[in-house]
């Protein structure tokens, strides 16, 4: 079934062919020598030698190929593919390649091909050296912290602009992502929420058995929610949910172009689409927040009253555990983080490349950096509360 | 000739939903025709290549292939049928977290069981054809628009299609290049003895390299006349298809 699909002859010794078959190896040419290439057969994608195949197959001394194709039956392009190659082999060998004996098609489908010539990269492709990588990956990161910092200045100055009332912000847009923020993720705060409650309330009553003090879960999780696990656990929700959320929605506009057509009607980005949902979740954050530490204790009571502990004494000793201090503490870190997760998502999208992948790459940024961002502030925190006896 | 038309479309209403943008479409795509969807902005021409391609199944009507009704076929057809198409769609739809030689390269594995090296040699000369010779490894976001489009076109070509499908080709072109696009399309079309069409309203490629075409209008949501655009251009029944065709193409229409 595979059968001849070139043949080659020598054309200038006269009428002795020295055919070979495919895969064969060339007799030996003695002189410098002009060639004939004769294509023959059925052409087509698939059933075709490699270039290497036909370019093994030509004496090494000859000076020239012409090729005909009065044997050659059906083809596509896969015979343009090999003849490419052929003709880039020519060229570089010096060897002249007459093409003019085939059908006009190829011949035009081959001229399309070399009409433009490849294109050359630059030739300052030298190996960079171990150190030279380290100081650019150095300096990337370093320009990463430069940007964070010029993006908070930049927030900073749309924040005091719309405080002054001249940004050009539009309300509507705070109250849209108020309500994508807020009531919407309301259904996964309560899950997580009540979740943490109950694990601390599980933690602290195997411990707390062993003393028989059972009744002080509920001060463990009041204490446990309201001051860190009720912020930290909603920021991690928001941090996935709605950092992810910004960081997608800007990188697809930059995608778009829309960003772009922003600046050039004289609005900045910062003030039209950063700032409104940065202050959707600064607003919001404080809100969930508390419903957190509510369900948190809720969740706590449950596991509590499973546990001979009565519900009213759980209240009652709940109570005793908090005090607005506490409150405060936790809803002044749930403000930050907010500010924090809003700055990690949007500072992704609008940093972000002109391509789908960056996109990916933009709402993996916002999620990973708000994460990050939200447990050294934690830490922070918790420092500055014990030096200030908060 | 062939009495069964190589692609024939009937009474096909074309919209999204139940918004119609066109209704009653009848014409015939002959074999080797090189074919235009003619038409003003938002008359529907995209809307009826994305119906011909397999993406929105028509509300009404049906579009054969030498037949066979896509939408209808079972899954194997479906599958010969795409495979026998090429489509470059308006901005390259190129994978951006691959390189140029990976998006051509691409239907060629998974289609074919050429060796590593024939595919790339194959992927090499696409991108000649188009003349992207030696950008191979570039990635989708380090090239300009231009090429995008002509990268796509490479990989539209990569299995040899019978039909090629071509949205809007020359729009963000400059003339050099899309005069390059137009000598392509026919040397393709008449080495591989692939049918094309497209979507366009740039004049000059109509009359030049057009056998064939269907002109939409928005205002009759159905199409005004069908046929060679040379001849349409002064014997259309239609005096607003002779407008469209002459305006700007008297040029190249007397260049013939």
């Amino acid at each position: 079934m595979n059968a001849l699909l070139f043949r080659i002859e020598q054309s200038d010794i006269g009428n002795q062919p020295t055919a070979d078959p495919i895969e064969g190896t060339s007799s030996a040419a003695t002189a410098t020598s002009k060639l004939q290439l004769h294509l023959c057969g059925d052409w087509q994608l698939g059933h075709t030698p490699d270039s290497e195949t036909l370019i093994a197959a030509i004496p090494a001394d000859c000076n020239g190929i012409a090729l005909t194709t009065n044997e050659l039956r059906h083809w596509d392009s896969s015979l343009a593919v090999t003849l490419l190659q052929l003709a880039r082999w020519c060229e570089q060998k010096q060897i002249a390649l007459d093409t003019s004996a085939t059908p006009e098609t190829l011949q035009q489908l081959l001229n399309l091909a070399t009409a433009i010539p490849p294109y050359q990269p630059g030739t300052n492709t030298n190996k960079i050296s171990l150190l030279a990588r380290l100081q650019k990956t150095i300096t990337v990161q370093g320009e990463g912290l430069t940007n964070t910092l010029i993006f908070i200045g930049d927030i900073s100055l749309a924040f005091t602009h719309w405080l002054r009332g001249n940004a050009k912000t539009r309300t509507q847009d705070i109250f849209f992502f108020i309500e994508q923020v807020g009531p919407r993720a309301l259904a996964i705060v309560t899950l997580i929420a009540l979740l943490v409650g109950m694990i601390l309330a599980y933690l602290g009553s195997v411990q707390l058995r062993q003393l028989g003090a059972q009744v002080y879960v509920a001060d463990l999780v009041a204490i446990g929610m309201v001051r860190e696990m009720g912020a930290l656990m909603t920021a991690v929700i928001m941090a996935g949910r709605t950092g992810a959320a910004y960081a997608a929605q800007l990188g697809t506009m930059q995608v778009n172009e829309e960003i772009d057509a922003l600046k050039t009607m004289g609005i900045s980005a910062m003030e039209f689409l950063v700032l409104p949902r940065l202050l959707a979740l600064v607003f919001i954050m404080p809100l969930l927040c508390i419903y957190a530490d509510v369900v948190g204790m809720l969740g706590g009571a449950l596991v509590a009253t499973s546990m001979d502990v009565n519900f009213s004494q759980y209240i009652l000793q709940t109570q005793g555990a908090v005090d607005l201090m506490d409150i405060l503490a936790g809803l002044i870190k749930s403000v930050f983080f907010g500010v924090l997760i809003a700055i990690a998502g949007c500072q992704a999208g609008i940093e972000c490349g002109r391509n789908s992948d960056a996109v990916g790459m933009a709402a993996t940024n916002a999620v990973v950096r708000a994460i990050v961002y939200l447990v050294v502030a934690d830490a922070a925190f918790n420092i500055l509360y014990d030096k200030l006896g908060i | 000739m062939n009495t069964t038309p190589f692609i024939s479309v009937r009474d096909l209403s074309i919209g999204y939903g139940s918004r119609v943008v066109q209704q009653n479409l009848n014409f015939d795509i002959g074999k080797n025709d090189i074919f235009f969807i003619i038409g003003g902005s938002g008359c529907g021409k995209t809307t009826l290549l994305k119906h011909m391609i397999g993406l929105i199944a028509p509300s009404k009507g049906q579009v054969l292939y030498e037949g066979v009704n896509y939408y209808q076929a079972s899954e194997d057809t479906r599958l010969k049928l795409l495979q026998s198409w090429g489509i470059t769609y308006q901005s390259g739809a190129l994978f951006s977290s691959m390189t140029l030689a990976e998006n051509v390269a691409l239907p060629l594995q998974l289609y074919t069981d050429l060796s590593e090296k024939q595919i790339a040699e194959t992927v090499s000369y696409k991108l000649s054809l188009v003349g992207l010779a030696g950008y191979e490894t570039f990635y989708p976001s380090e090239i300009s628009g231009g090429m995008h489009k002509r990268a796509g076109l490479a990989r539209a070509i990569a299995l040899d299609p019978q039909l090629l499908f071509f949205d809007e080709p020359s729009a963000g072109l400059d003339p050099i290049s899309s005069l390059r696009l137009d000598q392509l399309i026919v040397q393709i079309c008449k080495a591989l003895g692939s049918t094309v069409i497209i979507v366009s309203h740039e004049l000059p490629s109509i009359l030049s390299i057009g056998t064939h075409c269907v002109i939409l209008d928005a205002q009759a949501k159905t199409m005004l006349d069908s046929g060679d655009p040379k001849e349409l251009l002064h014997h259309s029944q239609h005096e607003k298809v002779r407008q469209f065709l002459s305006r700007a193409g008297t040029a190249a229409a007397e260049n013939q």
